[in-house]
């Protein structure tokens, strides 16, 4: 038996049911990089303290996601000539093999007939296709409970869009997963939404029982010789005002910036600097500046420093003066927000970029902006004005951003599986 | 009221070997002028290793020119002579040893030996003339910009800080946005050097002076492009003739008594003097004669395939003439003794050689392009660079009987020089933000 100790969270708590908790995806949490892979593994360690065992496994490509765990199975998704786009939503392949492909099938049905899980959560609904089937065949029937960050069909659609597909292909594509996800939704017995719109979306496909559980954050520490590589690095390059933005590989994180912050950073004054951190820095440094030298103009003023360790990122977010969050579009609520919010640095953010986490568009520092010329307008005056000062209530109320506090409802909802 | 006091870079001019060219004549000419006006100006040279601020005395930087001063010779500076070097040793090296580095590490080694030159190219450009301590810049004082500042990386940002942190005023002259524009007429690294430079620069100017026009314009599109507010842009009209010691004509032995057309300016691909090769060529195939041509120019960037197609070609061996750092005695006489001058640029900032053509009475023949129809006006013709065929017909026309001598007796009668005084009053003006 795995057993797994609170990694998130302020105290362990004493196990309160004897049941076995499968908790199944499309990606490994081995080593977690983007927003959906911290939210399953707080979820995991948040499980750990309430049920007497939890394994998590995922049927993953190993294309996209080097680093696994042991009980995870990779799966190669075929690559189809026809239809070349099938890769960006290799999501329902990996979901299919699990009933269709020899391999994968075998070891989830050795999976399930030993470890014969009382509760079966499914991280977004992909895997679900071949899960329902399996189970079905083995005459197994777990409580299900579905949890996904965003709703995948409308994720996927303003993904596929911004890729170039034609309409057809979109719709050919969303129309299944929106067909997997509202199956999904009425067949579970309890569905975990991470913010209020996804939750009215779900309550739309006639849920059982739904719940909010907003995305968090673990607290960090800050390492003092990463703070002063860092430090040292900023200074080098002359910057003494630094606004910081963390983003995934994920399109829309690029788009959002391009969208309401622009290719054209000589607003900024001498002396500060937007650091871009995190898988969005290589489509930074594939996009196609447009002429030639609006790059290096671009690069001026901003330093793609693309992935880091959390050691780094700590680091970066303490020196940091500003986190910009210039999100538009994507489901779920953003744990870069969350992030920024117990930082206690000056938040420049989207109205969007703050959905699901409205309670904290308030606190001292937080500059909500909609427009690009807003934006621009409060990001400079932030870079040039002191640190935000948060009374202990406000502190207080930022606290409830970590992964303890923003899982705490599914405590009493999953008890009653 | 009291006229703030101005402080003038020499840093360009502290380390320049040879006598003055384009940039450096400018320098020189108008921090002359300055010294010699009412205005309280100081001298200052940047110390790049130190990051430093000297003030210094223009007499302690300046020096006369001689008549047989040789021009900068680019193929003789450190970088190129390093570079050869290493060339050298990396060619000479036995092929099972080269065999060994693979590629991707041949190009780190290479980028490695770039930046080791770039870093003796500053710290050899960190002076070592006697200076008065440091500059003391005080809130208000203007600092005035007026060389080729981008060789210097560390000097726009420490002005920058300087402009923020004890409120100086920061002006600049802009010659050119060339190696931003057409960066394919330069080496790699320049055009993205320069860009950073343009960048802050026109982030953290409060004045910028354009010596013409179509720079004016192009730093207008830059500022566009990267999303600066640009700020406050004047054109100015730089001085005809160097105000330096004067020098007399010198012969040039081989070419005294022939006649020929002269076209000046450095021996590089955006000089565009394969139109020229071209030309001369298409004339040699058709049995036609022109006259001599010969070219002023110490080597620039990626000409060598033009200058070995001139040296080589039967054709036009003979008829064409490359001069490659002549004293300004010999410039002076080539200029004098020529038929006319021809200056086939693709891209300037301003054209100083078509304003010495004219100042020495020459007819002049110029590209149509960018900053070169405001240098003369209607006093010059003009054709496409990218048309030998526009060119030959236009110098055809110069060589019609009597062309000549009806272009001559019109800039005689009709070309204005500018002055430096008078360039030293526009600068005046927009310093005190009349223009």
């Amino acid at each position: 038996m795995r057993i797994y100790f609170p990694v998130y969270g302020n105290r362990p708590m004493q196990r309160i049911s004897s049941k076995r908790v499968l908790i199944l995806g499309t990606y490994p949490i081995a080593q977690p990089q983007h927003g959906g892979q911290k939210r399953t593994r707080a979820i995991l360690d948040f499980y750990a303290d309430i049920f007497a065992e939890v394994k998590y496994v995922a049927v993953f490509s190993p294309k996209d996601y080097p680093a696994s765990g042991r009980d995870d199975i990779a799966f190669n998704p075929p690559i189809n000539q026809e239809h070349p786009e099938d890769s960006l939503v290799s999501d329902l392949a990996l979901g299919r093999a699990i009933a269709s492909d020899p391999g994968v099938k075998g070891k989830i049905v050795k999976l399930l007939t030993r470890y014969r899980p009382d509760i079966i959560q499914v991280e977004q609904p992909y895997v679900y296709s071949g899960l329902a089937e399996t189970l079905t065949e083995l005459g197994l029937n777990p409580a299900i409970i579905y949890s996904s960050q965003n709703v995948e069909s409308q994720m996927k659609e303003q993904m596929l869009t911004a890729a170039g597909c034609n309409r057809a292909t979109v719709n050919r594509y969303c129309t299944q997963i929106q067909e997997l996800e509202q199956g999904l939704v009425k067949s579970a017995d309890l569905v975990i939404a991470v913010s209020k719109e996804d939750a009215a979306q779900f309550t739309s496909y006639g849920p059982r029982r739904i719940v909010l559980a907003p995305n968090g954050i673990a607290r960090s520490v800050v390492s003092p010789s990463s703070l002063k590589y860092w430090g040292r690095h900023l200074a080098k390059r002359h910057v003494a005002h630094l606004a910081i933005f963390v983003g995934s590989a994920h399109l829309p994180n690029w788009e959002g910036f391009l969208e309401i912050i622009g290719p054209k950073l000589g607003f900024l004054p001498f002396g500060t600097e937007i650091m871009i951190v995190g898988g969005v820095g290589g489509m930074v440094n594939s996009y196609r500046f447009s002429p030639w030298f609006s790059r290096v103009g671009f690069l001026q003023r901003a330093e793609v420093v693309g992935r880091v360790d959390e050691t780094s990122l700590a680091a970066l977010l303490s020196l940091a003066k500003v986190i910009i969050l210039p999100i538009t579009t994507g489901g779920g609520s953003n744990l870069k927000t969350a992030e920024a919010i117990l930082s206690g640095k000056k938040i420049v953010a989207t109205p969007f970029a703050f959905r699901g986490q409205e309670q904290f568009q308030h606190l001292p520092g937080v500059d909500i902006q909609s427009t690009p010329e807003g934006f621009r307008t409060a990001l400079v005056a932030a870079l040039e004005s002191s640190e935000p000062k948060r009374s202990p209530q406000d502190k207080q109320t930022a606290g409830q951003v970590v992964w303890s506090e923003t899982l705490r409802p599914l405590t009493m909802e999953v008890n009653k599986l | 009221m009291k006229r703030p006091r101005v402080w003038i870079d020499l840093s360009d001019i502290s380390t320049w070997k040879g006598h003055y060219t384009g940039i450096q004549r400018v320098v020189v000419s108008l921090s002359g002028q300055f010294a010699a006006s009412e205005e309280d100006v100081r001298f200052f040279v940047y110390n790049q290793r130190r990051n430093e601020f000297l003030r210094t005395q223009l007499s302690t930087i300046t020096r006369p020119e001689t008549d047989d001063m040789p021009a900068p010779d680019r193929a003789s500076s450190l970088g190129v002579r390093l570079k050869a070097l290493m060339r050298w040793t990396y060619a000479h090296t036995p092929t099972r040893i080269q065999r060994v580095v693979p590629p991707e590490r041949r190009r780190q080694i290479r980028a490695a030996g770039g930046k080791m030159i770039s870093s003796l190219r500053a710290n050899g450009r960190s002076t070592s003339l006697p200076t008065d301590g440091p500059a003391q810049f005080e809130r208000g004082d203007i600092v005035l910009v007026l060389g080729a500042a981008w060789e210097r990386p560390g000097l726009l940002p420490s002005l920058a800080k300087l402009r923020q942190d004890h409120g100086i005023k920061l002006h600049c002259l802009i010659y050119d946005l060339i190696p931003v524009i057409q960066p394919q007429f330069f080496g790699p690294g320049l055009p993205e050097r320069y860009t950073k430079f343009m960048f802050e620069l026109a982030a953290n100017s409060d004045g910028i002076m354009a010596i013409s026009q179509s720079t004016s314009r192009d730093f207008g599109t830059f500022c566009t492009s990267v999303g600066i507010i640009a700020p406050p842009v004047s054109v100015i009209r730089l001085g005809d003739n160097p105000e330096l010691q004067p020098v007399k004509s010198v012969p040039v032995v081989g070419i005294e008594s022939e006649s020929y057309i002269l076209a000046v300016g450095s021996f590089e691909a955006r000089k565009n003097y394969a139109l020229l090769y071209s030309v001369w060529k298409q004339a040699a195939l058709n049995g036609q004669i022109l006259p001599r041509l010969v070219i002023v120019g110490s080597k620039g960037w990626a000409a060598g395939d033009t200058l070995a197609a001139m040296q080589l070609d039967p054709d036009v061996a003979e008829a064409i003439t490359v001069l490659g750092g002549i004293s300004r005695a010999r410039l002076t006489w080539l200029y004098q003794n020529a038929m006319f001058t021809i200056y086939p640029s693709t891209y300037e900032g301003w054209g100083l050689p078509i304003a010495e053509s004219l100042a020495y009475g020459k007819p002049c023949l110029a590209s149509n392009t960018s900053s070169m129809p405001e240098v003369g006006g209607d006093l010059v013709d003009y054709f496409n660079p990218l048309d030998p065929q526009g060119c030959l017909l236009a110098i055809k026309a110069y060589l019609e009987p009597g062309a000549l001598a009806a272009h001559h007796e019109r800039i005689q009668s009709e070309f204005k020089t500018t002055s430096w005084a008078a360039t030293l009053q526009q600068v005046q003006r927009n310093l005190a933000g009349e223009e």
